[in-house]
């Protein structure tokens, strides 16, 4: 049984390898590789999978992306540290003062409704083509997705655990430790690869706008030379950040909430 | 003389306000006394109030909730944790695992960490459930997590306890496994017990005394002792006269109050 569904694993992502390699194989045929004279693809706007990797090869050779990237992470980092930190708290001071929740809701709903990328402009214009206006967009994200999720779980805390709890002779602050905590923060942990998702969209967005780093400025600036190997690598740059942060996320995910029963297969 | 520990006297309740015209008067004049070291049992139709009864006595009621008129006494000493609660759901906290879930009230009470985990681990042991210790509740069947949720009120040996119906969601077989359990921790301890149930049978073969309550708004229509030597083979006990003539005599009641 073991080596049946290992064997399995092995032809699943033998399989997988093999659509991703088809598709390139065809992006290549199709943009004049192989030696081809046909253009289905003009390589000036499509590149080619071989010219995208030879740059994107000597690019990081020549270390012609680490000042970009590590100013892409920090922004969205920082956007996602202070988003969960501020939806946590927010969400708290909200879900305890109903009055505070009634005084600001439709702000608060504006504002989540409010297409985020719409205010890397205003940003750009107050803050500054530097990190702070790429880190506050990033965070007007993030701040949403926790705020409303640590709301959601302290409102849904269980009642009969509260009752329990209490008879049990916990105090307030007992209560709050051992039930409401939990229960908000597998709320926030359970929205944390979203969170983190959109932490970078923030942070791209925001350089694409306006900006003097970042590997979204980077991307922008290859644009404006018809330089489309460029755009295609850092776009391959950025597929990978995605992918290495959600699959921290996704451990970190299955860490803290393994107490939860595993999520149905569909 | 044996000390009272649960006193209702004249004891009416109402959910809701006056003013939305929503109340629902659920307890009509209810005298109850419960005294130490008994097992009641509290039988009644379902949504009679039977569960408002432990509230009460759990100190639970709270103005907000509606009116409330007579006299409640509950006797127990200045610890704080002199009442147990059992509810029907087994409200383990899902993140804690079965043996930091029975820790959890000593952990409250200041207990240090040695001794409460070689105490939650007798209190497992007792009921079967070694080598669990340290799943979480979603790994646990109804029955194992309904056992945790008993002992985990007894092992901070409360005063009191109150259980809500601990068995109404279990199958028929792990629900006398449990009776006999239950029925076992009691007549060991000899603790203070009310139980609610709608299932007279189980009332019978657990208690020390019954109590039938009527519909909404209940009052008490009968109180029996049942005196049937402890300990008791829930199996074995079905099947003789002595229950069958108890049984008997208080199903008729039962079914009149059904009606």
């Amino acid at each position: 049984m073991k080596r049946r569904t290992s064997l399995n694993r092995i032809a699943t992502f033998v399989a997988q390898a093999a659509v991703i390699g088809v598709l390139l194989v065809v992006w290549e045929a199709m943009a004049g590789g192989f030696g081809l004279e046909f253009k289905t693809l003009d390589p000036v706007f499509f590149s080619r999978p071989s010219l995208v990797a030879s740059d994107l090869y000597s690019g990081l050779l020549k270390g012609e992306f680490t000042r970009d990237f590590l100013f892409t992470i920090q922004t969205s980092m920082w956007g996602l540290v202070l988003g969960i930190i501020s939806g946590i708290m927010i969400g708290f001071l909200f879900a305890y003062l109903p009055w505070l929740n009634r005084l600001f809701e439709p702000l608060m709903v504006a504002f989540n409704s409010l297409p985020r990328p719409a205010l890397a402009p205003v940003l750009v214009l107050i803050l500054g083509l530097g990190m702070a206006s790429k880190i506050v967009l990033s965070w007007s994200i993030v701040f949403f997705i926790v705020f409303y999720n640590t709301y959601a779980g302290i409102l849904s805390v269980d009642p009969d655990l509260l009752k329990v709890a209490k008879i049990m002779g916990s105090n307030r602050f007992q209560i709050f430790r051992h039930v409401i905590m939990p229960s908000v923060f597998s709320w926030v942990f359970a929205a944390l690869r979203v969170s983190v998702a959109f932490a970078l969209v923030g942070a791209v967005v925001g350089e694409f706008v306006g900006s003097t780093q970042g590997l979204g400025y980077q991307m922008e600036a290859a644009r404006g030379v018809l330089n489309s190997n460029r755009v295609y690598s850092i776009l391959l740059i950025l597929m990978m950040i995605g992918v290495v942060l959600t699959e921290i996320s996704k451990a970190i995910e299955r860490r803290l909430l393994r107490w939860r029963p595993p999520a149905p297969g569909i | 003389m044996v000390q009272s520990k649960i006193r209702l006297e004249h004891v009416s309740a109402s959910y809701g306000n006056v003013e939305d015209q929503n109340v629902v008067q659920v307890l009509r004049d209810v005298n109850l006394d419960v005294r130490e070291g008994e097992f009641v049992s509290i039988v009644g139709p379902s949504g009679c109030g039977k569960s408002t009864v432990l509230n009460l006595a759990a100190g639970l009621w709270s103005p907000s909730d509606g009116d409330l008129s007579g006299s409640i006494n509950v006797h127990h000493s200045e610890r704080k944790q002199t009442i147990g609660y059992v509810l029907q759901k087994d409200a383990l906290f899902p993140w804690r695992t079965l043996i930091k879930n029975v820790e959890y009230p000593l952990e409250i009470a200041g207990m240090p960490r040695r001794q409460r985990e070689e105490l939650a681990r007798e209190w497992i042991n007792r009921v079967g459930l070694s080598g669990f210790e340290e799943r979480y509740p979603y790994q646990l069947s109804g029955g194992m997590r309904q056992r945790a949720n008993i002992i985990r009120v007894l092992a901070y040996d409360p005063e009191i306890v109150l259980m809500d119906e601990p068995l109404g969601a279990l199958d028929a077989h792990t629900r006398m496994v449990l009776q006999q359990q239950i029925s076992d921790l009691w007549s060991a301890s000899r603790k203070t017990v009310v139980f609610v149930t709608h299932d007279l049978e189980e009332a019978i073969l657990l208690s020390t005394r019954v109590i039938l309550m009527t519909k909404r708004p209940a009052t008490v229509s009968a109180s029996r002792a049942i005196d049937l030597p402890y300990p008791r083979s829930i199996m074995n006990l079905k099947l003789t006269p002595e229950f069958r003539s108890v049984y008997e005599n208080l199903w008729n009641e039962f079914c009149g109050l059904l009606q």
